[in-house]
């Protein structure tokens, strides 16, 4: 299958949204520390008594964030657009392998 | 709605390790005799889609936060099957690129998140789209199926927790407390995976697979 796909109109809008979704990601992140960010299951979580044990302790980019930047905006547009790439070119690859002949 | 390393206790994690892997083996065999090549891009471009919209934290007043999941979302458009690949591909990646739920809970969050999600989002929409006509019964049927699906996604969380030492408090508790978080914040999932629909639906309505599914199916197919 060649890559003629990534011309189609509604392809090209979606990767828009994507690049449009990872740019403005930053400013959520900021808008949550706000509010005190935590999502319901680690408010749960913390009034039941239950603790984070971290076993995978450096993942490449630890919290969609790349540490020696030393910028979480900039860090997490990154992680963005990696993290988006890899799984579009994974989930292209599982679904080639797997497509009908 | 990602567990964390250190949540879950041994015997649950490995139980649900084991579960979501039967049910990934039957999800990639039946993809291999169902999956068309036109599908292909779809299945890449919207898992790309769905990891870039879990970066978007929503702040809700009171100190919570949520993110849109998207397990119904890729289900309508891909079918259950395709859907849980999806899926599971953002939470893999999310997990070992990010470190955003932990390696022991994988097996777990696959099976809220990639499973429950896309199964209980995708015959709710199914259920109601086949008896409603019109793109209406699509639309409300994709706003119910992306609510209810992670409603149980986060119930089946509650389950998990719940039966796991690190909490004080059993199922009784852990459940309706995720549940009940998750169907109000649900909302939004729905909403979001029903405008999503309504606009494919009126651009492109080639491209949601389970539509063409539903027009066979009630011509008397398969």
């Amino acid at each position: 299958m060649g890559v003629e796909w990534l011309r189609e109109r509604w392809v090209l809008l979606t990767i828009v949204a994507v690049v449009v979704m990872v740019l403005i990601s930053p400013l959520f992140g900021i808008a949550c520390e706000r509010v005190g960010y935590s999502e319901p299951l680690e408010n749960v979580g913390e009034e039941f008594g239950a603790e984070e044990i971290p076993i995978y302790e450096n993942p490449p980019m630890p919290d969609y964030d790349v540490p020696a930047l030393g910028n979480p905006a900039l860090g997490g547009i990154i992680s963005g657009i990696v993290g988006s790439l890899v799984v579009l070119l994974l989930a292209v690859g599982i679904g080639t392998l797997l497509k009908k002949p | 709605m990602h567990i964390p390393d250190g949540y879950l206790d041994a015997w649950v994690f490995v139980l649900f390790y084991v579960l979501s892997a039967i049910v990934l083996f039957f999800a990639l065999r039946r993809s291999k005799d169902i999956l068309q090549e036109r599908q292909v891009p779809l299945l890449g471009v919207l898992a790309a889609a769905i990891f870039a919209a879990q970066m978007l934290n929503w702040p809700i007043p009171g100190g919570t936060s949520a993110h849109f999941v998207g397990g119904a979302l890729a289900a309508i458009f891909l079918g259950p099957y395709a859907g849980a690949l999806a899926m599971t591909v953002v939470l893999v990646i999310q997990c070992l690129l990010f470190g955003d739920g932990g390696i022991t809970a994988l097996g777990a969050n696959v099976w809220n998140m990639a499973i429950v999600d896309c199964f209980i989002g995708y015959y709710v929409y199914k259920s109601i789209a086949s008896r409603v006509s019109g793109d209406g019964g699509k639309i409300f049927g994709a706003f119910f199926g992306g609510w209810l699906g992670i409603t149980a996604a986060a119930a089946f969380a509650g389950i998990e927790i719940g039966i796991s030492s690190a909490f004080r408090y059993g199922i009784g508790v852990t459940v309706p407390v995720m549940a009940g978080w998750h169907a109000a914040l649900g909302i939004i999932e729905g909403v979001i995976t029903a405008a999503v629909v309504a606009y494919t639906l009126r651009v492109r309505a080639d491209l949601l697979a389970s539509a063409l599914e539903l027009t066979t199916a009630t011509e008397g197919g398969v």
